[in-house]
Parts: structure tokens; sequence; C-alpha cells
């Protein structure tokens, strides 16, 4: 779902002040500056905004905003496990 | 007696301005207390507090992508901190950081955190506590961010000496330059604990103006008819170097710090000694570090509060010690009380003040209350030539800190 992914883009930039033009579907968490600190903290902003707590290996520092996304509309979609 | 250190920048945000110079010009004219009516504190008995000029997302646009993880009383010592270094003319990307101290004092701390947090827990569950939640509360991490922002590698403190932690956090970099321990002290305290819980500590206290209907009129130091101190947030850094260090680099010298006194009344956690011993200790140790004698003193910056209790106290003290009648200022009848920001803020405008050969007037005040035999600036600046100025800082546990300032020429 294309909102999934520009709600994720909103929190990228609203909450970890990622500049807007820098996050692309391809581009890894790493590659956006977040750190292991901020990916704790996104899964538990993600948590909040989609009601689904996703597992720390599908936001770590090699998965891509695309992967992100697609893991929360499968979560939601009650198509794969949740931790 | 110790070596004077020299004043080299400035760095301020408060809520008087979002620079050094937005916050001197608004002090200097003293014309009411920067406070409002206070949405985080809708429906507490005090209602209004003295907030910076700038929400929480222009703040962290000016601090950058490493603004997230911060807290609010560490994004203002960030841009304090950036600012004075700027203004001393060093650079933190050429410096030799290992020889930098950063010393950030703090009273409370990131306590709208540790509220938020402690209610995500109650209602919510242990799932959704924040990770930043303890990197953000402990007192030291304004200290340790501005040592990442700036690559300061040298010796790192965070003192905590209440509302005096900011003079602490002068009077420790000195020592430390003095020693030789750094070349290069980036020095002074930040405050952002305006929240429900500790304004209601406050109040219960009996510590806070109760002027809800008139905050601008609320925190008037000396004035007969003060009640209490105002809820007041900031930052204030300042960037020490030797004398001798500075000039043989070419720095201009804003001032020098000349002498600091630090005591403990041991006496009560909240009241001062009804003496006055304590702080009268602090100031007479002050200007023998700067080999001054008491009438040498042009200008006190007195603590000024606006409580019934510190004023009557501060008021005796300088009348006794310092019977010259030198001029007084108070700058929380402007800024408010920035708790542990406070002590830094003030030596900020103290050395603006032996800089420009202006002092600020006490902010609601037409003349001091019955009986306080000092000479308070009222109305508008007073022209003065000031030579030497003390600041004065006394905080909850009975710490007392004066500093000791002089013009740089």
């Amino acid at each position: 779902m294309p909102d999934t992914y520009d709600t994720v883009r909103s929190i990228l930039t609203s909450t970890f002040r990622v500049p807007e033009d820098e996050i692309r579907p391809e581009r890894t968490l790493q590659q956006l500056d977040l750190d292991s600190l901020a990916l704790t903290e996104l899964v538990l902003v993600l948590h909040e905004r989609f009601g689904v707590r996703i597992d720390g290996a599908y936001a770590a520092r090699g998965t891509t905003v695309a992967q992100v996304a697609d893991h929360l509309d499968a979560l939601r979609a009650g198509t794969a496990a949740s931790s | 007696m110790t070596d004077p250190v020299a004043v080299t920048g400035l760095g301020l945000l408060t809520p008087a301005g979002e620079d050094a110079d937005a916050t001197w010009d608004t002090v200097r004219r003293g014309a009411g207390t920067a406070a409002a009516h206070d949405p985080a504190l809708a429906g507490l008995p005090v209602d209004f507090s003295c907030r910076v000029p700038l929400g929480r997302d222009a703040l962290d646009r000016r601090v950058g992508r490493t603004a997230w993880r911060m807290a609010r009383n560490a994004v203002l010592a960030v841009l304090a901190a950036r600012e004075a270094v700027h203004d001393a003319g060093l650079d933190a990307r050429t410096w030799n950081g290992d020889r930098v101290a950063v010393v950030i004092g703090c009273g409370l701390g990131a306590d709208a955190v540790r509220e938020e947090q402690a209610g995500r827990l109650a209602e919510r569950g242990a799932d959704l506590v924040s990770a930043l939640t303890i990197p953000q509360i402990i007192p030291n991490m304004a200290a340790g961010e501005v040592s990442i922002d700036l690559g300061a590698r040298g010796p790192g403190l965070a003192p905590a000496t209440a509302c005096a932690s900011g003079a602490t956090a002068v009077a420790v970099a000195r020592d430390l330059l003095v020693s030789g321990r750094c070349d290069v002290a980036v020095a002074g305290a930040t405050e952002a604990a305006v929240t429900p819980l500790t304004v209601a500590g406050f109040w219960r206290a009996g510590a806070l103006s109760r002027r809800t209907d008139a905050p601008a009129g609320a925190s008037r130091p000396f004035a007969a008819d003060r009640d209490g101190f105002v809820m007041a947030e900031g930052a204030g850094v300042l960037v020490l170097e030797r004398a001798a260090d500075a000039a043989a680099r070419g720095a201009r010298a804003r001032a020098l710090l000349v002498g600091c006194g630090s005591t403990s009344d041991a006496h009560h956690p909240t009241a001062p000694a009804p003496d006055g011993r304590g702080a009268e200790a602090a100031l007479r140790a002050a200007l023998a570090d700067a080999g001054l004698a008491p009438h040498d003193v042009d200008h006190v910056n007195a603590h000024g509060t606006s409580t019934p209790v510190n004023d009557a106290g501060e008021s005796a003290l300088i009348a006794r010690v310092l019977p010259h009648r030198p001029s007084v200022t108070a700058p929380k009848g402007v800024l408010g009380h920035g708790l542990g920001a406070a002590g830094a803020v003030e030596a900020a405008l103290t050395v603006l003040t032996l800089q420009h050969g202006t002092v600020p007037p006490v902010a609601n005040l037409d003349a001091p209350a019955p009986g306080f035999d000092i000479d308070c600036v009222t109305g508008k600046p007073r022209r003065q030539d000031v030579r030497v100025a003390v600041s004065h800082s006394f905080g909850f546990g009975g710490h007392n800190v004066v500093l000791a300032l002089a013009r740089a020429c």
C-alpha cells in the first residue's frame, strides 16, 4: 500500500529528522543515518502508528525503506508472523 | 589569589531572546517578565512560565538531524555552545579537541521526558517506553551532546548545585584551565524543566509567584510586593581560556573571570542560613581569590529570585558586605528563574554589563522594599563605568557560588 510507504517516510522526516530528499524506497536505514538507538525507536514509533510490532530483523541497518513498508503491510494483512 | 581567565565567547538562548545579542537587548530594557500562559501547565494553580522564543521544530532545524535524539535541555545547550564557540572565533573543525573541556551544569534535567515516559509505562506498559529514556534523562547528557557536537574530547562534567549549577560550572571550568587540564573550556548550563510536576512541586513548596492574571509583572526581585519566582528555561555558555593563551591567538577578551567563591551553608535543604553566612563566605572567597577588597566591587548581579526570603537575605548580605552601595540588578525580573541555567546566563549578562558599561534595570521594580538598603537600578538602563562586578548564585542544598568578573581593559 503506497500510503504505508508515505507514512514511514513522514516518520523518518518528522521523528528522525532525515531530509526528505534523501529518502528513497531502495535506501537502507543505515544509509539514512539511523543508528542502533534510532532503529529501536523506529520499532516503537511504527508500533504506535500502525498497531503492529515489527521484529527488529525487519528494522535493521540493511533494511530498505520499501522493505519496512512491505513488512508492515504484510503484518497488517495477517500474512506475516508478528513477534 | 588565582590567575584570571579570559571570557572569549558567549552564547545565550533564553526567554528574552534566541541569542546573546537579543537576550542582552531585552534584559537591558528591563520592561517586564518574559512570561506567558503555558499550554503545558493548563489547569494548574500556576499556569504561566518563561519559555525560549523558538518552538521545538525551529530549535531542531537549527541543531540538525542529531536533534531527533535530544531532549529539550540538550538542544538548548548545543545551540548556546555553538554560538559561544563561534563568538570566541574558534572552529570546532580545526581545534585540538583533546584540550577542550565541556562543563555543562543543570538543576533538574529532562523532566518532561521523565514524566512522559513514566506516563507511558503506567498506561501502556514497558513495551512502549522509549529506548531514549535513559540517554535523555541522565543529567550529564547535555554535556555529552555538546562534546559530541563540538568534537571536544577533554574533561567533561555536569555539575548540579540546583540554582547555582551554572555558576558552579563556570567555577569548575576555571579550575580546569588554571590547573592545566585543558586549554579551552566550554562552560555553562542548561535547563528545560517546565513541566506539570516540577511546577506543582515548586508551587507546593510556596516558591512560585501566583500572579496568574499578570504574568509580565510576576517576577519582581526586591519589590515589597514580590510573591515568588517564575519558572523559566534557557541555556547560557561561556568560552573560557587562560588570558595569556587568548592574547597569544589574538582573541578578544570580552571580560576576565578573576575570582570564584564556592561554599555550602551546611544548615538546611531549602532554607538559607538565617545570617547569610554561607553566601557571605562565598562572596568573600571570590573577592579573596581575585585579590580584591569589598570596596572594589562596582556592581552586583544579584541572585534576586523574587521570593520573599531570598531577596530579603540577599539584600541584607549586600548591604552588610558591600556598604558602599554598588549598583544592583536582578535579571530574573525579565528572564524568570532558569533554575540550573540561571547562574551561567547571568554570568554572561554580567560580562556584557562590564563590556558595555551599562547596567540593566530590575524589571517590575520602582524602588527596593522598605528596609532594603541597596542601590537597585530601576526604570531604565544605567550608564556606569563598571570595572569589577560580582554575580551571585544560591541553590537548594545550601550551595552558594559567587563569580567575580572584571573589565578586560
